[in-house]
């Protein structure tokens, strides 16, 4: 480690909680204090032939498969993390790496802003959370974080820093790398820092719910919801101890969010009720022998998507479905994966293991996606030397 | 040379050969309408313009391509402005205008699946008895082409709420330069791995060919307001611009037109009753929910006053709406009864810093006797400095080169960038490292490397060559300086 070491210094090359990462041997946790001693790191992984993992807050270091090395550091951004720029009057935000989701989103809010990144994810940073760019409960087709997502600082395994994007809210100046890298899992490049698009903040917020017998009463209802020609921030569906609960979020001028609510009735409900959605999403425990399953389809599969899970995995396996997005999420048991891999291939639906039970085999990823051939050209080029995450990413990349 | 002619022979006579083409142009005079896109600064002869009717066509063509070591480049409506679908010396331009089917519209998930020849606006057309529309919006739409678009990113006035085109586009079906036929994103946007349909889109028809695409549709409001306010000085009108978005109202659009393009408009076919004792105006669109909608205007008309605005009027029905927009959209062409020739620009700035921006542009365009009017995207910071000119004075033609180099300059130092919508092509192609040192660039050059290592898609474009190369020379890539 002491390529590392005297890059960062001795005290910032530290050893790891735990002695293995999925399998390979964690040999340090390294501690930049800076986008140059990232690049700088990187530069010293790829000449010593050290494979590294970056991480921020660790909240989803276990989305990816195991790596496919018997060695390796974690490369921890934390310490990028000074205080972020936020120019509300310009519509932007830039933050480094280590900033945490949650500081952002209240210095955000204290000038009246907010970003579209999840804060969902306890102790998550501003570079995991656009390097694993996860769903969260606004999330739908149209409205991705990785929309509001304007530049980029990446360091590379050439040693270098390079920037992408800018910070402007409208650019398109040459190839969208920035689109390349968000959801890349660090396996290009490592995010030191950020440029998103900062919004106002909601005049108006309210949660409403309806709570039915069973979830196809609810599915029907969310589609009646979502057919209303207003704008509406959010809806999920969620179990509750004696059937299923449809859950919406309302935001804008209180004035549209009443016109919306006098259109479509629900009960009122809390924030509280809002963000167990999000915790659903985010916290999701391990259950034992089971995998931790995000289904995804167009959002007028969601019935038959949300059936397919309950016939393999039971009736209570299904944890929340976002049927805007047309995403569901269950906990599955091993056993019935091999069927559900098949249906989601069969059906061409999409598939990601957020956990997985130990000694299953499976890609993460779900079936090999098209396009896997100019995937791996890519990674090819950017990390000839498989410095980055090896292993880890789609097609085992 | 001469060991290459029997090679384009052989070439046009294979391109010919493919079933599902409908034409193959050759003639001398066959080929000069595509020597350029709507950039006429730079030109190309292509050896070749072909037709395609399929995917499979394409594919053909593109492996015709290769086998000759030919180089091809894609076209749509031809109405970029950044010289994109300009070809290179001896290529063959594909021409995707006879792929203009609209092959399902899918009104419960609103999307809708497209061949890359269907014209924007007819999109819109079609869907709208669904109560639908495809929301970017080019000033050029009622022309170009959804492949066009996809290929530039392009946006439009409605982009400040909607977003340019990418996020518009869920899944393409691309021709790699390898020729292989594969499906890019997916049509519910769950795709695994890296994000290889935003990679592709606004990559300006350089990492492959889009042979169809599934984009979404957009519910129409319940409600639009339109406002057109007039203001006095232009700094009160940018003021205006961030007053609105720092009171937390989205416009839908907030354009704003100089004098110099309302004299333009208003002495045209194009009329739309804009004051012409204004020094700018803004026209501020408002959608969403009725009541909503009257919120939102009272609050921007609040600000519009409190920033001096001379005059603020909502459209009373939508054929005042209409006339708003024709102005605006027609504002391009209103320039072309001022001179021969116009040059469109395109830059962003943070949008605090427009008024300086517009202001040193004023300057420099004057300084150099040129007679430049502006058009701005203003609520994104986006500048459309339009210098109307004659080509066949040489002084001014080099006045105009140097004064869009300055423009771009003037943006940079203020924090801005080359292009927000209509891309880099080969107009701006050199001028990136004024925003991009080498570790900047190089990422691109990879990305080109994994999609076309032989480098025959549209090359010469978008990226400039490595340092050690002669780029000062505009032949060294094919591409030659018009003649005047």
């Amino acid at each position: 480690m002491q390529p590392f070491a005297a890059i960062v210094g001795t005290e910032y090359v530290q050893p790891p909680s735990a002695p293995t990462f999925g399998g390979a041997k964690l040999e340090a946790v390294v501690r930049p204090g800076s986008p140059e001693e990232v690049a700088a790191c990187l530069g010293a992984a790829r000449s010593e032939g050290i494979p590294v993992i970056a991480t921020g807050g660790g909240s989803k270091l276990h989305w990816g498969n195991p790596p496919d090395v018997s060695a390796l550091a974690l490369l921890d951004l934390g310490r990028l993390n000074a205080a972020p720029e936020l120019q509300p009057e310009e519509g932007i935000a830039t933050a480094e790496a280590g900033v945490r989701v949650d500081a952002l989103a209240r210095a955000a809010a204290e000038r009246g802003s907010c970003t579209s990144l999840a804060d969902i994810f306890p102790q998550a940073t501003v570079g995991g959370t656009i390097a694993a760019d996860p769903p969260s409960p606004t999330h739908s087709v149209e409205r991705r974080a990785r929309n509001d997502l304007l530049g980029l600082e990446v360091a590379l395994p050439t040693g270098e820093l390079t920037r992408a994007g800018g910070k402007v809210v409208k650019n398109v100046t040459g190839f969208d790398l920035v689109r390349l890298y968000c959801g890349s899992l660090g396996t290009l490049g490592v995010i030191t820092s950020a440029t998103l698009r900062l919004r106002s903040l909601p005049g108006a917020r309210r949660v409403l719910r309806r709570d039915f017998d069973e979830l196809g009463a609810a599915l029907s209802a969310a589609t009646e919801l979502m057919q209303t020609p207003l704008e509406l921030a959010g809806v999920a569906l969620e179990p509750g101890s004696e059937g299923w609960g449809l859950v919406w979020l309302l935001e804008g001028g209180e004035t549209s969010v009443a016109e919306f609510a006098g259109r479509f009735a629900g009960d009122p409900a809390s924030d509280e009720d809002w963000r167990a959605v999000g915790r659903e999403i985010g916290e999701s425990e391990r259950v034992n022998g089971h995998a931790r399953v995000r289904l995804g389809a167009r959002p007028s599969d969601t019935r038959s998507l949300c059936q397919q899970l309950q016939r393999l995995a039971g009736d209570r396996s299904l944890r929340v479905v976002l049927p805007r997005a047309g995403l569901a999420f269950a906990d599955v048991p091993a056993e019935a994966l091999p069927e559900l891999w098949r249906e989601t291939e069969s059906r061409g639906w999409s598939l990601f293991l957020e956990h997985l039970p130990v000694g299953l085999e499976y890609d993460v990823f779900g079936p090999e996606p098209a396009g896997l051939p100019v995937m791996r050209a890519l990674k090819h080029r950017f990390d000839p030397d498989r410095v980055l995450a090896p292993g880890r990413y789609v097609g085992r990349i | 040379m001469a060991e290459q002619l029997p090679r384009a022979v052989e070439l046009v006579r294979r391109l010919r050969s493919i079933r599902e083409v409908a034409e193959v142009l050759d003639g001398e005079g066959e080929l000069f309408p595509y020597e350029a896109d709507a950039f006429t600064l730079l030109r190309g002869r292509a050896l070749a313009v072909v037709f395609p009717l399929s995917a499979r066509a394409v594919q053909e063509i593109v492996l015709a391509c290769n086998a000759a070591g030919t180089s091809y480049v894609a076209r749509g409506a031809g109405t970029g402005l950044s010289g994109g679908a300009t070809p290179v010396d001896g290529c063959v331009l594909i021409e995707f205008s006879r792929m203009n089917r609209v092959l399902e519209i899918d009104v419960t998930n609103r999307t809708a699946v497209v061949e890359p020849g269907v014209i924007n606006a007819d999109l819109s057309e079609m869907v709208a008895p669904l109560g639908l529309h495809y929301a970017p919006d080019p000033s050029s739409q009622s022309a170009c082409t959804i492949g066009g678009n996809i290929a530039e990113n392009s946006g439009g006035p409605h982009t400040l709420k909607y977003g340019t085109t990418s996020p518009h586009v869920l899944e393409i079906e691309v021709v790699l330069p390898d020729a292989t036929l594969v499906k890019l994103g997916r049509r519910d946007g769950h795709c695994a791995g890296y994000d290889l349909r935003g990679l592709f889109v606004g990559s300006e028809g350089t990492l492959g060919l889009v042979t169809c695409a599934t984009v979404r549709l957009v519910p129409d409001p319940e409600t639009v307001c339109t406002l057109l306010a007039s203001f006095s000085s232009l700094v009160g009108a940018c003021e205006a611009v961030a007053g609105i978005i720092a009171s937390g109202v989205l416009p839908a659009a907030l354009e704003l037109l100089d004098d110099r393009t309302i004299e333009a408009v208003e002495a045209s076919v194009y009329a739309a009753g804009y004051p012409r004792d204004a020094r700018a105006v803004l026209l501020i669109e408002l959608d969403g929910a009725a009541q909503g909608v009257a919120e939102e205007r009272e609050c921007v008309e609040r600000v519009c006053r409190e920033r001096q605005a001379i005059d603020v009027r909502a459209a009373v029905d939508e054929a005042e709406r209409a006339a708003l927009w024709r102005g605006r959209k027609g504002a391009f062409g209103a320039m072309g009864r001022l001179a021969p020739d116009l040059y469109v620009h395109d830059a962003v700035v943070p949008r605090t810093r427009l008024p300086e921006v517009v202001a040193e542009i004023n300057e420099a365009a004057a300084r150099r006797g040129l007679r430049l009017a502006n058009i701005l995207h203003a609520g994104d910071g986006n500048l459309h400095p339009n210098i109307s000119f004659d080509r066949r004075d040489a002084n001014q033609l080099q006045r105009v080169r140097e004064m869009g180099e300055e423009i771009l300059r003037i943006c940079i130092e203020a924090g801005g960038v080359l292009s927000g919508e209509h891309g880099i092509g080969i107009e701006k192609r050199d001028y990136m490292r004024m925003l991009f040192d080498e570790c900047d660039l190089e990422p691109m050059r990879w990305v080109h490397d994994a999609f076309d290592p032989e480098d025959r898609c549209n090359p010469g474009k978008l990226i400039p060559t490595p340092r050690a190369c002669a780029e000062s020379n505009p032949r060294h890539r094919g591409y030659a300086k018009v003649e005047f």
